[in-house]
């Protein structure tokens, strides 16, 4: 959340990479925080050893590979050049917006000095990463209880500014006893469902913020079922939706169409992207012109945990019907749909995808060689200009380029359909009006999107 | 190239809402409050969960800093 780097540098060839940390920072023992801590965080991140997910992310980095054999101690490609500043040198150039991303909020730094010296092997076994006593950020781990709530208290030497309060309490509930515990004013703050804010508004107390996020709900379209494989028939799928209707009846007012893979930033959004209006009558014609028949039935797949994804599931199935789509709407838990979606036991697959910080973060659910279990291209799309727009937009340096290059990429997928797009979730928090400084930003996940200036908040009693 | 954003700048872009701008205009950058003793309390809907070194949950981003704040890529 606190971004260690004040500044940074690219080298021309957009290979090295400088980085120098607030000199200010320290760990919540007292000690600095330095250029050491990070080569040995940026280190066991890019080792598979360490059960790291990550790890590939960082396969050009200059040295890794007699890192990861055995024949390297220590990663050539990251140098410590003095307390505060730190090299990462790459084989390959690498853009920065890729770079940054990679070393964002998937990659937080951890002490050296507590655990420098934990074989790579044991590291995601440690005791430490449920109880976390040593840490950098605006608050320090005190005790939690399991389920039911965790105690932080500030960081007195937080670089960017001290809490204006000594403790936070995290309490875990369900979302209706949350939403009680706000009206009583047990409760501070809480992101809370869309559809559940009526009560709250009337309440003086609460401030209620609105805020689309770039979580796109869509459907994955399984491209190895031979009833999904005529185009005509995915485009007859994206006509037969209204999507505005759908997102107001599944998500309430804040909702927002979605018509295609990226929804941000502004510079990476296509302009160019074939859109889908609301269309039935164009529907069944191109049904019938690919000879759609009309007793086979769909598997529709969904996961719970998402109030209006699982909305979402009734409408789609209605407006299919009405142009001869069936869909049999299967609702799993979790863990079983995603096993599921990897061995492809379904024709359409709901799920939302958080449109990261950047284009090329969609990499691993579009290109090739992410089918499962390698990646999540769950419905098996390949398009040959889709994997090198990827390899390329990831090495390119020139912003233009890479605009250029990522619109291209929605162009071809908004034309291919290996998904429809329906819309974006919108995030809604309740906020108690004693605190003030919440400044709720959709570009992270919903609890990080709240709190992540939470060091310049004021509250009174 | 060097790099130094205001991220605020960048999420006042993106943030809509005047709930959102009221709260800017009673809080610029640097405000400091007086420390009440009372606790602040966020709810959460699931327990945090930190199940390996990199597989972080956002939770423990109140313990953990980032070495690049993420909105800075935005």
């Amino acid at each position: 959340m606190s971004g260690l780097a004040d500044t940074w540098e690219v080298s021309d060839d957009g290979k090295t990479f400088t980085f120098t940390l607030n000199a200010s920072a320290t760990w919540h023992d007292g000690q600095p925080v330095t250029a050491e801590d990070v080569v040995f965080s940026l280190t066991s991140l890019s080792d598979p050893r360490t059960k790291s997910i990550y790890a590939s992310r960082f396969d050009s980095v200059v040295g890794i590979d007699a890192y990861r054999s055995g024949e390297a101690d220590e990663v050539a490609g990251y140098r410590v050049q003095d307390a505060s500043t730190f090299v990462v040198e790459l084989d390959a150039p690498m853009a920065e917006a890729v770079m940054l991303g990679h070393l964002g909020s998937q990659a937080p730094i951890f002490p050296s000095h507590i655990l420098g010296d934990v074989d790579p092997e044991a590291l995601a076994d440690q005791a430490f990463w449920a109880e976390p006593t040593v840490g950098s950020g605006p608050f320090k781990f005190k005790s939690y209880e399991t389920d039911q709530y965790m105690e932080l208290s500030r960081h007195e030497g937080h670089h960017l500014g001290a809490p204006s309060f000594e403790t936070l309490m995290l309490r875990i509930g369900d979302q209706n006893t949350l939403q009680v515990q706000l009206a009583t004013g047990e409760v501070d703050i809480a992101a809370v469902a869309p559809q559940d804010t009526e009560s709250l508004e009337s309440n003086e107390a609460i401030e209620i913020y609105r805020y689309a996020s770039t979580v796109a709900q869509a459907l994955y379209v399984n491209l190895e079922s031979e009833a999904l494989q005529d185009i005509r028939v995915r485009q007859a799928m994206a006509h037969a939706l209204d999507r505005a209707m759908i997102a107001q009846i599944a998500l309430g007012d804040a909702s927002l169409v979605c018509n295609g893979p990226v929804n941000a930033p502004e510079w990476a959004i296509s302009p160019t992207l074939t859109t889908y209006e609301f269309d039935p009558e164009k529907a069944k014609a191109l049904l019938a012109e690919a000879g759609w028949n009309s007793s086979q039935k769909l598997r529709y797949r969904y996961p719970t945990g998402n109030a209006g994804r699982e909305l979402m599931g009734p409408l789609v199935q209605s407006a299919f019907k009405e142009v001869g789509i069936e869909v049999d709407l299967q609702l799993t838990d979790f863990a079983t749909l995603q096993s599921d979606a990897s061995s492809g036991a379904f024709d359409l697959l709901s799920l939302g995808n958080q449109n990261a910080s950047d284009p090329s973060s969609l990499a691993l659910q579009y290109i090739s060689s992410a089918w499962p279990p390698d990646g999540v291209n769950y419905g098996h799309y390949s398009n040959q200009r889709v994997d090198e727009i990827f390899e390329q937009g990831a090495q390119e340096s020139d912003q233009d380029i890479r605009a250029d290059l990522y619109h291209e990429f929605q162009d071809i997928v908004t034309e291919e359909l290996p998904r429809i797009w329906v819309m974006l979730d919108p995030e809604v928090a309740a906020v108690n009006t004693r605190i003030s400084g919440v400044e709720p930003s959709p570009s992270w996940g919903l609890l990080r999107s709240l709190y992540w200036n939470i060091f310049e908040w004021t509250v009174t009693a | 190239m060097s790099n130094q954003l205001d991220r605020r700048q960048l999420i006042r872009g993106i943030t809509y809402g005047s709930a959102a701008l009221a709260a800017l205009s009673v809080a610029p950058w640097g405000a400091s409050g007086q420390d009440t003793g009372r606790p602040v309390v966020f709810g959460m809907w699931s327990a945090p969960q930190m199940v390996s070194p990199h597989t972080t949950n956002s939770t423990y981003s109140l313990v953990h800093s980032d070495l690049i704040f993420s909105t800075l890529t935005r």
